[in-house]
Order: C-alpha cells, then sequence, then structure tokens
C-alpha cells in the first residue's frame, strides 16, 4: 500500500509502535493469580460436593475435572505469558495499552477523546496498594480503556496529563464553537431573521 | 393560540392513563404469552380452575390501571430556571433535571395507541450521556407544539449554535413564513407505494424466515404436547418412521415455509418504513416514517458518526439503496436503533452525503484488503453447526441424502464465504474512513475520521503467528470491526488515523 495519493509523507507520521512501553506493577500478577484462583477453586469444590451427596458415575466426574483442568491450563498460560505484554505508554497526545496472550490487542486512546477519568481500586488491588486507571470515552463502554496495576503516583500523572491535553482541546472546541455560533449570528442578522418552519 | 404555562409542574393529558395502562399490557401480554395457553391445555384446568383464573386476571388488570392511574398522578413536568425538570414514580420516586445546554433533540411520536386516542409522545434527547431520556407519554398535539417551541426558544438562548427545527405554531403565521422557510426546508425523499413495496421485496427475508422457524418450533412443541395427550399417540416415533415416504410434504412444506417468511419480511419491511419522508433543514435532515407507530427522527450532522449504505443485486437492479444512520449514544446501537432511509436512490445518497460531511462523494481512498485467510476463519465457525448438521441428518436421512444436502450447503456456504472475504476492506482518504462488508448483499459504512473515539488492533495467536490483525474502530455510536489485516499495513492505517484525528480540531459531536 501506498499513501501516494495523500498529501501527508507517510514518514511524517509517528508511528505509535516506536515508543518504548512501559509494564505495570509485578505486583499485579500476583493480584490476577489471586483474583482468578479463589472463584476457579471454589468451582472445583462444586462437582466434588454434588459426588459426594448425590450417586452419579465417576466418569462425570472425569469428564468434569478433565474440562476444568483444561480451563485452567490455558487461564494459566494467558496470566504467565500474557502479563509481561500489559504495558502502556504515553505519547504527546494518546495513551497506548496492550495485553493478552491468546488475543493481543494493541489500543490507542487519544487523550482528547477522553471524556472523564477515575482512579479506581478494588478490595484486592487495596490488599496490594495498586490502582487502576479507567479512561471513559463517548459512547458505549465497551470503548473505555482500563489500565489496572499500576502505582498511585503512576495513575495521578498519567491522569493529569491527560486531563491537562484534554481540557486544553475542549477550550479550543468551545472557542471555535463560539466563533461559529458568531458567525451563524452575524449570517443571520444578515439574512431575514425568521423561526424556522417546517 | 393558547400559550400553555410551562413553569408550573404539568400533568399530562388524561389520556396517557389509558396510554401507560395499554403500554403496560402489551408489555405483559408479550412476557407472559405462554400464560394464556394454559387454561386451553388442560381439561382438568378449565373444569376447575377456569373461573378463578378470569378472576385472577381480571383483578391483575384491574391493579394495572390503578397503577397507571397513580403514574399518571406522579408524572409532573416544568421548564424551572435554566432547565427541564420531570418528577415520577409511585414507589420509587425520581427527579430527572436536563439543563438547557443538554438538549440536543426534541421528537414527537405517536404509536397506535397514542393515534387512536389521538394525542402524541414527547422525547427530550440528551447528548447522548446516561439514560437521562425524557419521555412523556401523551400531550394534546397543540400542547406539545407549544412545549416544544418554548423549550427550543430556551434551548437556542444557550446553544446559538444548534440546529434544531421548529414547528409551524399555527397557520398564519406558517403562511407568512412559508417564502423565507422555502430556502432552508426542502424534501429530500418521500417514499411512494411502488418505492416502498420495491424495498419490501428486496429485503433479505432471511430475517423474516428466522423469526418465523423460531415462532413454528415453540409452536410446534405446544401442539405435540396438547395433540399427544388428547390422541394417545406417541408422536415423534410416528412422525419420523414416516419421515422418507413424506418427503415430498416436507418438500412443499419448506417452500411454503419461505413463501411465508419472504411474506412476513416484506409486509414487516412496509409497514415499519410506511409513508417515509424526509425534509431537509439546513444541513439536518428530518424523518418521518411508520404505519403503526409513526416515528418522527431528527438526524443532526453533529450527532451522526456512521453512515451506512446497503444494497444488493436486486436493490441494484431496482435502483435504490438502504442508507442507515447512526447517531452518537451512550450504548452500542443495534441495527433497528439506526435511522433507516430505505428506498433512496444514488442522487439523493450524494445530496444527504454532501449534507451530513461537508465532502463530495468522489473521494481518493486509500485500500486495505482482507486477507483471504478470513474466509478460512469463516469456514471454521460455521464448521460446528455444520457438523451438528451433518450428524442430525445421517440420523434421520441416511448417508446418501445427508451427503447430498451437505454439498449444497457447502457450495452455497463457499460462495457466501468467498463473497464476504472479497467485498471487506477498510480505506482512508483524507477525512474519511470508509468500510465494507457484505456477502450477498454490499455494505459500505462512511465515518469522518475526527469521529473515532479509539482504535485497536486485536490479533489471537494464529494471527500473531501470520502477521495479521482485526482492526477494530470505535466511535460514539458503537464499534466497527475489519477482519484479517496484513498487521503492518493496519498499524500505518491505526497511525494514519491516529495522525489526522490529532491533528483536527473537530470534534466529535
Amino acid at each position: 500500500m501506498k499513501f501516494s495519493n495523500l498529501p501527508v509523507d507517510l514518514k511524517e507520521i509517528p508511528d505509535f509502535k516506536s515508543v518504548a512501553l512501559q509494564p505495570i506493577s509485578s505486583k499485579y500478577k500476583t493480584v490476577l493469580w489471586i483474583g482468578w484462583l479463589i472463584p476457579f477453586v471454589l468451582l472445583m469444590l462444586i462437582p466434588g460436593a454434588v459426588f459426594y451427596l448425590v450417586e452419579l458415575p465417576v466418569l462425570y466426574l472425569v469428564g468434569i475435572y478433565s474440562v476444568l483442568l483444561v480451563i485452567f491450563l490455558f487461564s494459566a498460560i494467558e496470566i504467565h505469558k500474557g502479563f509481561p505484554r500489559r504495558k502502556f505508554g504515553v505519547r504527546e497526545l494518546d495513551v497506548i495499552y496492550q495485553k493478552g496472550f491468546f488475543v493481543f490487542t494493541e489500543t490507542v486512546v487519544p487523550f482528547k477523546r477522553v471524556q472523564h477519568v477515575e482512579i479506581k481500586q478494588g478490595p484486592l488491588l487495596r490488599a496490594f496498594q495498586l490502582y487502576a486507571l479507567k479512561l471513559y470515552t463517548a459512547g458505549a463502554s465497551s470503548g473505555d480503556l482500563v489500565i489496572n496495576g499500576i502505582s498511585i503516583s503512576t495513575a495521578q500523572k498519567l491522569k493529569s496529563k491527560i486531563l491537562q491535553v484534554a481540557e486544553i482541546e475542549e477550550e479550543d472546541v468551545v472557542d471555535t464553537l463560539q466563533t461559529n455560533a458568531e458567525k451563524e449570528l452575524t449570517n443571520q442578522e444578515k439574512s431575514n431573521p425568521s423561526t424556522k418552519n417546517e | 393560540m393558547n400559550k400553555s404555562d410551562f413553569s408550573t409542574p404539568q400533568l399530562q393529558d388524561f389520556r396517557g392513563v389509558f396510554i401507560i395502562f395499554f403500554a403496560d399490557v402489551v408489555r405483559k401480554m408479550r412476557r407472559y404469552f405462554f400464560a394464556f395457553f394454559v387454561p386451553l391445555l388442560n381439561e382438568n384446568f378449565r373444569a376447575f380452575v377456569f373461573n378463578y383464573f378470569v378472576v385472577a386476571v381480571s383483578f391483575l388488570v384491574f391493579i394495572a390501571f390503578g397503577y397507571a392511574y397513580l403514574l399518571y398522578r406522579n408524572f409532573k413536568f416544568q421548564i424551572k430556571g435554566q432547565s427541564f425538570h420531570l418528577n415520577q414514580g409511585v414507589i420509587k420516586r425520581s427527579h430527572i433535571e436536563i439543563p438547557f445546554e443538554r438538549i440536543q433533540n426534541i421528537n414527537l411520536e405517536q404509536n397506535i395507541f397514542q393515534r387512536i386516542l389521538n394525542v402524541v409522545g414527547f422525547q427530550v434527547e440528551t447528548a447522548g450521556e446516561g439514560n437521562a431520556e425524557i419521555q412523556i407519554k401523551a400531550l394534546r398535539r397543540e400542547v406539545a407544539l407549544n412545549l416544544k417551541n418554548q423549550l427550543l426558544e430556551e434551548v437556542k438562548q444557550v446553544q446559538p449554535e444548534i440546529d434544531l427545527p421548529t414547528h409551524k405554531q399555527d397557520k398564519t403565521e406558517d403562511s407568512t413564513f412559508s417564502k423565507s422557510s422555502n430556502t432552508e426546508t426542502k424534501e429530500l425523499m418521500e417514499l411512494d407505494f411502488i418505492s416502498l413495496f420495491k424495498v419490501g421485496i428486496s429485503s433479505n427475508f432471511l430475517k423474516g424466515l428466522s423469526l418465523l422457524l423460531l415462532f413454528i418450533s415453540t409452536l410446534f412443541n405446544f401442539f405435540f404436547d396438547v395433540l399427544s395427550h388428547f390422541l394417545q399417540i406417541d408422536f415423534e416415533e410416528d412422525f419420523f418412521n414416516r419421515i422418507p415416504e413424506t418427503l415430498t410434504f416436507v418438500l412443499i412444506f419448506i417452500v411454503f415455509m419461505l413463501f411465508l417468511g419472504f411474506l412476513i419480511t416484506v409486509l414487516s419491511v412496509m409497514i415499519k418504513y410506511f409513508g417515509l419522508r424526509v425534509l431537509r433543514i439546513k444541513n439536518n435532515f428530518e424523518v418521518e416514517y411508520g404505519l403503526i407507530k409513526r416515528i418522527n427522527q431528527v438526524i443532526k450532522k453533529n450527532k451522526t458518526q456512521v453512515v451506512e449504505v446497503d444494497t444488493n443485486p436486486i436493490k441494484k437492479w431496482l435502483n435504490i439503496n438502504n442508507l442507515f444512520v447512526s447517531q452518537a449514544s451512550s450504548v452500542q446501537l443495534s441495527d433497528a436503533q439506526k435511522i433507516g432511509l430505505v428506498g433512496i436512490t444514488n442522487p439523493q445518497i450524494s445530496t444527504f452525503f454532501e449534507a451530513i460531511f461537508d465532502l463530495p462523494m468522489q473521494q481518493d481512498y486509500v485500500y486495505l484488503q482482507s486477507n483471504y485467510r478470513y474466509m478460512i476463519r469463516l469456514f471454521w465457525r460455521q464448521s460446528v453447526l455444520f457438523l451438528i448438521g451433518s450428524l442430525i441428518g445421517y440420523q434421520f436421512l441416511g448417508w446418501a441424502q445427508t451427503l447430498a444436502i451437505a454439498l449444497f450447503v457447502a457450495s452455497i456456504l463457499i460462495i457466501i464465504n468467498f463473497l464476504a472475504y472479497k467485498k471487506s476492506y477498510v480505506s482512508v482518504s483524507n477525512d474519511l474512513i470508509k468500510i465494507g462488508s457484505g456477502s450477498i448483499n454490499t455494505n459500505t459504512k462512511y465515518l469522518a475520521l475526527h469521529k473515532v473515539q479509539s482504535i485497536y488492533l486485536k490479533q489471537n495467536i494464529f494471527q500473531q503467528y501470520n502477521q495479521h490483525a482485526d482492526l477494530v474502530i470505535y466511535t460514539a455510536s458503537g464499534r466497527e470491526e475489519v477482519s484479517y489485516l496484513c498487521y503492518s499495513e493496519a498499524v500505518k492505517f491505526q497511525n494514519f488515523i491516529l495522525y489526522k484525528l490529532e491533528s483536527s480540531n473537530a470534534s466529535w459531536i
């Protein structure tokens, strides 16, 4: 592919892949393990308990546990192999976040599209003194970006950086809107100032 | 002209009680649809409990009506200070306040009940944050127009840049302003009956068919239960033993089903879009459609995120297209929530396109095609269903017939998947993103570069190995995905979109 018919030189365009990304706190790996193992162990207990109470063929139990074992293996690989890939990076105008082993995603959210920023902490994160940064964009909530497992200082730095740029943009937008409005007003004064009808 | 005073808390029109009541009854009927079959099913039930059933139902109806009345009494709206207020709720009271600067749109609409009772529904839309939309169920038309105009005046004071259509207040005023308004208001399209019919017969009737099959399969279970109860026959055994002989019957049945599915689709499309009318007011559009439920919606230039043109070979032959508009919303839009301008012609599309995007429709695009592996992915996804289907077929029909049917289905899948791969692409121009998809149909989505909210690349484990990625673009109306692009090229596209987005000052709304 060539962008030759566009008046922008491809070399001028900054490449988000060239940014050096930072890993999140290594403590977060423990959080991931605990947050996943507790519900999983509880789930492991259920078939055993049912088997203890009700007469069932042993084959059922073997089947259920082998399925659970497969799930366990895959999740373990995802956590272990995927954790080093959880990285974030900041550029002048956007934030980059990547994660995932089986499904690797690289998200870029421009600061100026961020509606608001939230620093969150669940009970498990609190135990490890970690925080999550959530960036809300407009539209469906599946488009929001969450960076889990960062320290409070990183979170606050990121937040202030994002808000700073977002606010400057906001002011710009308001300015342009105002100038547009003024233009429109003068236009309306020039033309017949009448109510619009159906 | 009587100016109503909205500065004190107002009730809806009294007929609102009935609207609330009927809507509630319809909703309950839908949910407890099956309960109505209970008395039909069982003789014992009919003999002994039927009277109680009637009493219970009438009691519930009475309660529902009482509740509707209470809802009506507690539903109060007013214009106070710089915002529009609404108090509602019987058990859980709520107060909604919408500041004028957040009001984006005001719609009037009439469903079938509202038509019968001669009232209109009133909706206030906000900038797509949360569910703070206000819905007033029943107002007299004059009151609704009055309220709309009063609100619009207020809204215009705080948002001078806003473009909202004002309804005509009464006849005399209309005539005096008709000259000046002619320059601003133009009709983009009005769908006559023949075009509507064309839209109906060219729509994808598989949708209607699947709906029908779902309905029939639920009914089927019922009938088997009821009939086997009365006739003392083990139906399933008898039925399945005779399958080979009744193959002709099955064939006729299938053809009949196809025909019925076709009919249902045509009718539902025609009822939904009956009398579609699109008015252009400067660069915004007002759309009105529907036979049973008359809907009036405004397509705002700022709020529009994605414009989607859908066509298929029959539509091409008839020279029509379907155009769907997605506006900013706090949830992912379903297809039903998009505003449809069906039966639109090519010149009308260009007019619409130019008004919404401020750009000529002809643009220089750089294309990126999906890889052929996309086709293989589609096959993988279908393979499970295909295998299950084959096994079931093998059980009942024997291997020869199953093989024939399986080959037939497989060849259809090959054609469809090949078309899906050929039609899948993403492309960018200086200001727009164009995304292609479809199989038999051809779907083209346009969105302005500066309306992108966030963008990401997704690679599953196989794609990581073969260096491909899916590109996902979020706008304020939901996500758009393009499958299986070459990774290095997809990165370039992502970089270009980000560059354009970040260097532009345009706002997404």
